[in-house]
């Protein structure tokens, strides 16, 4: 069974957001990862990239198949999770915390109103 | 009809569009066309097996893990310094010899909402590659090598050795049909006709000592159509026999899916 975290929003696309005043983590969930399967690489933006919501951002390589990142979000990449350059297995074992992949400052919040609570993507993966 | 032997057809039910379709003089835009046919089928055009010859330049064939990070960026510029031809994939894995020698098969598919998972459309891309090899004479298997260019579950090895390396990319969002972005599936063989696998081995294993990364070609893991059925290309030249040989594939493809129920929608070149 794959892991919800309460207290985090949802994409439909498998991404959780944490959002910290004006800033927000991005990853992939416990469900994505498990259906990737061992990632060996993860390509993300560079800092100062801006984002658009539900453009890619970046793929995410598991054994010789390669799938796209969405974002969540429109914001600025303020930080990128440098481990996963050395480390992707990073996102299977710790998709939550080790494993996050970028930090975006927000300018409008308003986006997390359509992300999805923990309840709702529970429901939506048990679909 | 011979159904059982080819159980991944429902993943075309719909049937395929054949076609040989290259650019082998410019070889990124060669590569790349596999995306732009993959964006079409993703809006709806029908799923597309396409045929095509490497870049005629030689060279290389790397994933964007390859080039990844500083180390992987300047050793990509020190091989293209060198003269080689390297092309960036959409797909995963590890550096593939590119030029004259060599070509490829691309089956693009819509995503579909059926759980289905990578291994299928690997069998759905080598059964007929394999079948075809066994038409030719040859026994083929999949198999790891370890040592191989490109290794994976999915090679197909002959005498043993490396035939065809394979991979894949599914483009999209990560939920699939769900997602806005349903996106679509490249399943890709890449086939050896004629290749100096010595020197591909030395191209490899410099480009992966300058990026600073472990992986390493070892020699004797590979094996081409020449080396292995010489009898069948006599009196044609390197470009012609890359030619005979996918048109032989192509020509195999459009009689052999039929059989198996997977409806041939046109076979252009």
């Amino acid at each position: 069974m794959s892991q919800v975290m309460q207290g985090l929003k949802y994409s439909k696309e498998h991404e959780w957001v944490k959002l910290d005043g004006q800033r927000a983590t991005v990853g992939i969930t416990d469900f994505a990862q498990a259906e990737l399967g061992d990632i060996v690489f993860v390509e993300l933006p560079a800092v100062g990239q801006q984002l658009k919501a539900n453009t890619t951002f970046g793929t995410v390589e598991s054994v010789k198949t390669v799938s796209d990142l969405f974002a969540p979000l429109s914001g600025k990449v303020v930080e990128v999770n440098e481990r996963l350059q050395d480390s992707p297995e990073l996102v299977n074992s710790s998709p939550y915390e080790d494993g996050w992949m970028v930090v975006l400052e927000v300018e409008d919040t308003a986006g997390m109103n359509e992300l999805l609570d923990a309840q709702a993507y529970e429901a939506h993966i048990a679909e | 009809m011979n159904r059982r032997d080819f159980e991944e057809a429902y993943l075309v039910a719909d049937g395929v569009e054949v076609l040989w379709m290259d650019n082998p003089n410019d070889a990124q835009e060669n590569t790349d066309m596999d995306e732009q046919y993959g964006k079409a089928v993703a809006s709806g055009r029908p799923p597309v097996v396409r045929l095509w010859r490497s870049g005629f330049a030689d060279g290389l064939s790397l994933s964007r893990r390859d080039v990844a990070g500083e180390r992987g960026m300047a050793a990509l510029e020190q091989t293209r310094n060198e003269g080689l031809e390297v092309v960036i994939r959409q797909t995963g894995g590890t550096a593939v010899p590119q030029g004259e020698g060599v070509f490829h098969v691309s089956w693009i598919l819509p995503r579909t909402s059926q759980t289905v998972t990578t291994d299928a459309y690997f069998r759905l891309l080598v059964k007929p590659i394999i079948a075809w090899l066994r038409e030719l004479g040859l026994e083929a298997a999949t198999g790891a090598l370890p040592g191989s260019y490109c290794d994976g579950t999915y090679n197909i090895l002959v005498e043993n050795r490396k035939l065809v390396g394979t991979a894949q990319a599914w483009r999209g969002g990560l939920a699939g049909t769900g997602s806005r972005h349903p996106g679509y599936i490249l399943a890709h063989a890449s086939i050896t006709t004629e290749v100096d696998f010595e020197a591909a081995r030395l191209w490899i294993n410099r480009f992966y000592e300058r990026a600073g990364k472990d992986y390493r070609m070892e020699a004797d893991t590979s094996i081409s159509l020449v080396q292995t059925l010489p009898s069948i290309f006599a009196g044609v030249g390197k470009k012609g026999r890359n030619e005979a040989a996918l048109s032989s594939l192509k020509d195999f493809l459009c009689a052999w899916l039929p059989q198996r129920g997977v409806k041939v929608l046109g076979d252009s070149v």
